[in-house]
């Protein structure tokens, strides 16, 4: 009944019963209290002296009652119990019978009494707080959830379309989305999905620039060819190094558009790439004597050391 | 904004060829860049003779039955000197000739950058002087021809990028404009 309270989480109590009519006038509550006390003082000793009478005088009377109601040498029949038997039993009759009829009087002076005094009642308290004092209105809710399926009923009470218009309404959705959507990671990730500059790439390049990287794609096929069978012919083992460190691919900027340092950090990474690979090699094998192949490697050095100066 | 907004440029070359960039080229691909200008050469002396057939002509229209005889040598020093101009203004403006931007090639100098006037002379000069020192690059571990042994310098894969595509990444700075 009161779990709101003690769960001692709701809002302090207030008074939820109204006041009602005012009470007695002043001038007639003082006499009336001066009699209630007269008679309660007069009362005590009178009520304790016949409550003693009557415990002294009970075992007595109960015996002479006795005597009284079954006399000895009387019949049974004709004595004043038997006599008071059957006007109990006739007057049980009387009553159960009267009480069927009682209780319809009664039903009916319910129907009168109830609307009454539950509108007395109501008028005098707060029936509002009074609920949300006493009763524990998450538990109510949650067993409701519980029974019904609250999304079956929002898809057919709810105008979702009414909703959701009168939101939009409310609000600037291009507004939010800039505020609170990285639409540049979303374009990017987009752009790594569908590979737009290869698309844009695919497109702008025309019959003829495919017939030209093919052929650029096969002469470079028949350069890596022949260096591998010059290579073999002179027993090379180790691998060319082709990387042009420090060349510079952004030269021709200004005749033939700009793609500035787009490929120098890739030259140097395959130029490192290829001495590293080479220096395996060599190593692997141990064709070539330590000392040439560091009088090799440090010739090289010094070149490229030349050419990033 | 940004000095240097970054923006994702759909790269023109085609991924098989992006890590050749800035390699040197090997053998194959630079004969079929030197044919290709031997043959624009050649074109040029021949186009030259039927010129001058054709004036000829013009101005004595009797001449037209015999064609005037050019001797070999001078024919082989216009050659020469038209190679080797040719060569020159290529190595220093753009460092391609027509045969390397056809095959996507670059002539570089010792530090990896355009070359100076003078070595782009001498090496037109050397090219066309010797052009059997382009072999030596099968041969080099660095693909390297004798000529670029002699004068350090290097001849790269660098496609050429036409400046159409270019363009199209640079929408974010025209539209500041």
């Amino acid at each position: 009944m009161s779990d709101a309270q003690d769960t001692g989480t709701s809002a302090p109590l207030v008074p939820v019963v109204k006041p009602g009519a005012p009470g007695l006038p002043s001038y007639v509550q003082g006499p009336l209290d001066v009699a209630l006390g007269t008679s309660v003082v007069v009362a005590r000793p009178v009520v304790g002296v016949t409550v003693a009478l009557v415990r002294a005088f009970t075992p007595l009377a109960r015996d002479t009652v006795a005597l009284v109601a079954r006399p000895p040498l009387v019949p049974a029949h004709l004595t004043p119990a038997a006599w008071a038997e059957a006007l109990a039993a006739h007057g049980r009759t009387v009553r159960v019978a009267g009480t069927e009829d009682l209780e319809v009087a009664g039903g009916e002076a319910l129907d009168v009494v109830i609307p009454t005094v539950l509108e007395r009642v109501l008028d005098r308290i707060d029936l509002t707080e009074l609920v949300l004092q006493r009763v524990d209105l998450e538990r109510i809710v949650g067993a409701v959830l519980d029974r019904m399926d609250l999304t079956e009923v929002v898809l057919e009470r709810v105008e979702l379309g009414r909703v959701i218009n009168g939101a939009l309404d409310q609000i600037d959705l291009n507004d939010l989305v800039r505020s609170r959507v990285d639409l540049a990671s979303i374009a990017e990730e987009v752009i790594d999905d569908v590979d737009l500059p290869e698309i844009i790439r695919d497109s702008t390049t025309g019959v003829a620039g495919a017939v030209v990287d093919g052929t650029r794609l096969r002469a470079v096929e028949g350069d890596e060819l022949v260096n591998r069978l010059v290579d073999r012919i002179l027993l090379r083992r180790k691998a060319r190094r082709t990387a042009a460190a420090g060349a510079s691919l952004d030269e021709d900027t200004t005749l033939f558009g700009a793609r500035p340092g787009e490929y120098a950090e890739r030259i140097e990474e395959t130029a490192q790439r290829q001495r590293a690979e080479s220096e395996r090699e060599a190593h692997e094998h141990h064709d070539v004597p330590d000392e040439a192949r560091a009088a090799d490697d440090t010739a090289d050095d010094t070149a490229e050391g030349e050419t990033r100066a | 904004m940004p000095e240097h907004p970054v923006v994702r440029r759909p790269d023109p070359i085609p991924p098989a060829a992006r890590p050749l960039q800035g390699l040197r080229a090997g053998v194959v691909s630079r004969t079929i860049a030197g044919g290709i200008d031997y043959a624009i050469i050649t074109a040029v002396v021949f186009g030259t003779y039927i010129a001058i057939v054709v004036v000829r002509f013009l101005v004595d229209p009797r001449s037209a039955g015999e064609l005037p005889t050019v001797p070999l040598a001078i024919a082989l020093v216009y050659g020469f000197a038209l190679m080797v101009l040719y060569l020159w203004a290529a190595f220093a403006t753009t460092g391609r000739t027509i045969g390397d931007r056809v095959m996507g090639l670059r002539v570089v100098g010792r530090k990896g950058t355009r070359m100076r006037w003078w070595g782009a002379f001498v090496r037109a000069v050397f090219c066309t002087a010797f052009p059997i020192g382009l072999f030596w690059c099968a041969v080099s571990r660095e693909n390297r021809s004798v000529q670029d042994i002699v004068l350090r310098t290097s001849v790269i894969h660098h496609w050429p990028v036409p400046p159409v595509v270019d363009s199209l990444s640079d929408v974010d700075q025209r539209s500041a404009l």
